[in-house]
């Protein structure tokens, strides 16, 4: 079925002064904070997204209005907000465009979201690789702040936020969102123990609350349209749209924003399907992270809880093709090298377990693993996937995960290398 | 090398790091931020720049040289004037990442991720991991800028661009 894109977030991203304030004015722009500001009590803003159940863009797809309602109570420290524009989970580039071209929505989402939580301050932490992004960013908050959206006494009605760009320098452990804080204070990406969770305990020790550019990009719409015209889009399990990442095998690679529950062989589809002609071997859903799917297991719909009974994740939508002329151990070669080089080390389950797994896999693909490696793989990955205490974060799961899927979906495959000695899809 | 800095911060740089710091309610939280400016200005990260930025920050050297070896876009060794980031991960390996990263070795005599750079100090190269640019894999990127859907055979005109 030929599908048809619902561009809330990525509306009109082609049109060249798209990253401009007098063109994001043009389209209604600010017009949701200043409704907030003037109209609404900061708890009205927190109920009016919590009845949205605007769930977490960043892959975990927690509700942000639930996670704002646990700042504590009778605070007296400052409140954060730490906007994780990180977005280094393989596959995935949807914040990038948001960014680059529609800054201002980002940063109206920021804007309403600190007046929500009482914060007067907040950091968008960007990746150190994205600075397109980082510039268009610094120059939408130069000019909201030269018309009066931020700063000192917003609109004239005595609010005063300040948003900062921050830069991150090349780490994908500074996505989980206490690396992230630990960044941001000048430290290494080095996650912590929750709890305390960054509600009660976050950046410079205070109450602070961490969500994804996607999800604070969908505040506006929500404050401006209301809860019930967003519930309206996409599923009850997830209302909304999505920005999917379309990469790898495709013909047409790039960002396409459905409506939740849009079925993901129609994404595919959308991208122009697999390309040069070839067939389609293995889907990822959500990131380097996800459980791989096999061909007959992508006539599902994409939304946090189909693709969880699915067996997988929806992650970042981070969708990668894969067609049949590929080697999957020589893939999961590659996803381990990530997750084996990104491992912070803290934990030895993480450490060491990601650096075996890779070995192993490095050794079947050369055509020098035994039967027994296989299995050995396999239970590496049960023995790091830290479900259940064994590790700090869970960059520990997101190399389980792929690895564990891959050796369970693709045995034979792996077992072809052993017997063969050899990579099969390598020639003789 | 140490010649090149006699104070701290750097005269031209002063103002542009009072400013973020001023950004924080702990002076430290610039520490990125501003080793990112000096990786850019110098191509490096010199002894005399952790210990000139401990003093500013107030912290200690040793900390200091703990970030600085955390993150990937920092390093101790002079980098080229350009550095290149050949991405090396899922979505740009599936669309041919291996033979770009070897025809970028071959070109300019460098091995890449070795840290070394071209013996006239224009080029190094590194590989990275994903560089959230998959759409336009595989994918480079270069002083900010950024290069996709390359092909081993579009490498010389690269280079020839970066080299104007
Ligand atoms: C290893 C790891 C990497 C992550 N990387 C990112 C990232 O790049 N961007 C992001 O938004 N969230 C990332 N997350 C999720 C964050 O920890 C956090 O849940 C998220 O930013 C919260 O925002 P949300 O609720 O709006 O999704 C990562 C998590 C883990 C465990
Ligand atoms: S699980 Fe891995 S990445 Fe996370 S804190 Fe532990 S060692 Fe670091
Ligand atoms: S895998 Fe190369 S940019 Fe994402």
């Amino acid at each position: 079925m030929s599908i048809r894109e619902t561009r809330i977030l990525l509306s009109d991203i082609e049109h060249p002064e798209s990253p401009t304030l007098d063109f994001y004015l043009s389209g209604g722009g600010y017009k949701a904070l200043e409704k907030a500001l003037k109209e609404m009590t900061p708890k009205q803003v927190v109920d009016e997204v919590t009845k949205a159940k605007v769930r977490g863009r960043g892959g975990a797809g927690f509700e942000a209005g639930r996670k704002w309602q646990f700042l504590p109570k009778n605070n007296t420290k400052p409140v954060y907000l730490t906007c994780n524009a990180d977005e280094s989970e393989p596959g995935t580039f949807k914040d990038r465009h948001i960014m680059e071209r529609r800054p201002h929505l980002l940063i109206e989402g920021c804007l309403i979201t600190c007046y929500a939580i009482g914060a007067k301050t907040g950091y968008i932490y960007v990746r150190g690789e994205f600075p397109q992004a980082q510039a268009s960013l610094s120059s939408a908050v130069e000019e909201a702040r030269a018309k009066n959206l931020l700063g000192p006494d917003i609109l004239g009605t005595g609010v005063s936020i300040d948003i900062w760009v921050h830069t991150g320098a090349g780490a994908y452990i500074c996505g989980e969102e206490t690396g992230m804080l630990s960044s941001i204070e000048g430290g290494r990406g080095h996650p912590k123990l929750k709890p305390p969770f960054p509600a009660v305990e976050g950046l410079f020790r205070c109450p602070t609350v961490v969500n994804n550019v996607e999800t604070l990009s969908n505040v506006p719409f929500v404050i401006r349209e209301g809860a019930d015209a967003f519930l309206k889009l996409g599923t009850a399990d997830t209302p909304g749209t999505r920005i999917f990442c379309v990469s790898g095998h495709v013909e047409k690679p790039g960002v396409f924003e459905y409506e939740c529950g849009v079925n993901l062989k129609d994404v595919i589809a959308a991208a122009g399907g697999v390309w040069k002609g070839r067939k389609l071997k293995a889907v990822i859903p959500g990131g380097a992270s996800a459980h791989v799917l096999l061909p007959h297991e992508i006539d599902v719909a994409c939304d946090f809880g189909s693709l969880a009974k699915a067996g997988t994740i929806m992650g970042s939508c981070g969708v990668v093709v894969i067609d049949d002329t590929t080697c999957m151990v020589e893939t999961l070669q590659n996803v381990l090298e990530f997750f084996a080089h990104e491992s912070c080390g803290q934990c030895t389950p993480c450490r060491e377990g990601t650096g075996w797994a890779r070995k192993i896999v490095t050794r079947i693909e050369a055509g020098k693993g035994t039967m027994a490696d296989i299995d050995r793989l396999y239970e590496v990955a049960d023995n790091f996937e830290g479900m259940g205490g064994k590790t700090i974060c869970a960059l520990s799961d997101a190399a389980a995960w792929p690895t564990k899927s891959y050796v369970k979906k693709f045995r034979q495959e792996f077992e072809e290398h052993v017997r063969l000695g050899r990579c099969p899809m390598k020639g003789a | 090398m140490g010649a090149e800095i006699q104070t701290f911060p750097p005269e031209h740089l002063k103002e542009r790091f009072d400013r973020i710091v001023a950004r924080y309610p702990k002076r430290l939280a610039a520490l990125i931020p501003l080793l990112m400016m000096l990786q850019r200005e110098y191509q490096h990260i010199t002894p005399e720049h952790m210990e000139g930025l401990a003093t500013y920050l107030g912290t200690t050297p040793a900390h200091v040289l703990g970030v600085v070896t955390f993150y990937t876009m920092f390093s101790h060794r002079k980098r080229g004037k350009h550095h290149l980031y050949v991405c090396k991960t899922l979505s740009c390996h599936l669309r041919g990442a291996p033979g770009v990263i070897r025809a970028f070795e071959e070109k300019l005599g460098v091995k890449a991720g070795s840290g070394e750079a071209t013996p006239d100090g224009e080029f190094s190269v590194d590989t990275a991991e994903c560089l959230g640019l998959c759409e336009q894999a595989p994918c480079v990127l270069v002083d900010g800028q950024r290069f996709g859907n390359i092909t081993p055979e579009m490498v010389d005109q690269i280079v020839k661009e970066l080299s104007r």
